[in-house]
């Protein structure tokens, strides 16, 4: 397998297990295409320290609602606010980032891990283009999941650790 | 015994997730605080009784770290049991956190493993 099948086989086994264990939303059963034209939110994670960079995590903007409750433990009774929504999909980011790094470069590497970010809404290789220059990186790996609620995508993009431009 | 309950994190949904999975591990909870970052978090030790805290690592303003740094430095909450709960992957840095004193939960998280540790470092048993 190359390093690109290998590391894209990584940030699938990631995202379903934190998907699994954070939300309780499970991979879909069967194949489905991806729809460019679905609307997406879009968060993304930035981080320096062994290796500077970040991810990229895009959710159907439909998948939201069901995400935060599923998170939170809300009913159909008390559906989540649209804070509630966008935070979850932040925290989301963040725990995916944070169990992405060790399981792509071992548990010896220490990193700052920034706070989330809502990225406007724009096209994937913007948002791509956005983090790169912001963190010097280069796009390492971009992975589709597939999801019973929806396809996400996931982007993780990697520089040297000195090559980091100043994070505002 | 109620536990006083400190949480911080600067992701509210983060915070409402430690809380609930708090109350489904069927500890007994007194009241629960809740800060955004270290700093918050200090001021809200000097203003209330807590019996734990548990604290996430990457925070603006003032980090995890530096909070439980903080806390040890104090004469008062020297001893006080600290939980970090986060997505941290280095086992570098969980070995300094443990050899300051404080316990480490990884997320994602299931109210089994939380209760287990706030058992460990409280004594306080699950609620029948």
């Amino acid at each position: 397998m190359s390093n690109d099948l290998q590391l894209n086989a990584v940030l699938n086994n990631v995202a379903f297990e934190v998907f699994q264990e954070l939300a309780f939303i499970f991979p879909a059963e069967g194949e489905r295409d991806h729809d460019p034209a679905c609307e997406r939110t879009t968060s993304a994670v930035i981080f320096e320290g062994a290796h500077a960079g970040g991810i990229i995590l895009a959710l159907p903007t439909q998948m939201l609602c069901a995400l935060a409750s599923n998170m939170l433990g809300l009913d159909e009774t008390a559906p989540p606010t649209p804070e509630q929504q966008v935070d979850a999909l932040k925290e989301l980011a963040n725990v995916l980032c944070g169990n992405l790094l060790p399981a792509i470069y071992g548990p010896e590497a220490e990193y700052r891990v920034h706070s989330p970010l809502i990225l406007a809404s724009a096209p994937a290789d913007a948002h791509v283009g956005y983090l790169c220059r912001r963190t010097g990186a280069a796009q390492a790996a971009n992975a589709k999941i597939n999801l019973e609620l929806g396809m996400v995508e996931l982007t993780l993009c990697v520089g040297q650790p000195d090559r980091m431009a100043k994070v505002g | 015994m109620a536990l006083n309950v400190l949480v911080v994190d600067d992701s509210a949904v983060a915070r409402s997730m430690m809380i609930r999975t708090l109350r489904m591990s069927g500890l007994p909870l007194g009241e629960v605080f809740q800060a955004g970052n270290g700093q918050e978090g200090l001021a809200a030790l000097e203003q209330n009784w807590v019996d734990l805290v548990l604290v996430d690592i990457n925070m603006p303003i003032m980090d995890g770290e530096q909070m439980l740094s903080a806390v040890r430095n104090n004469p008062l909450w020297k001893d006080l049991p600290v939980i970090v709960v986060s997505t941290e992957g280095s086992q570098t840095r969980i070995e300094r956190l443990r050899s300051e004193g404080a316990s480490f939960v990884h997320k994602p998280f299931t109210p089994e493993i939380v209760s287990s540790i706030v058992l460990e470092l409280t004594g306080v048993a699950h609620e029948q």
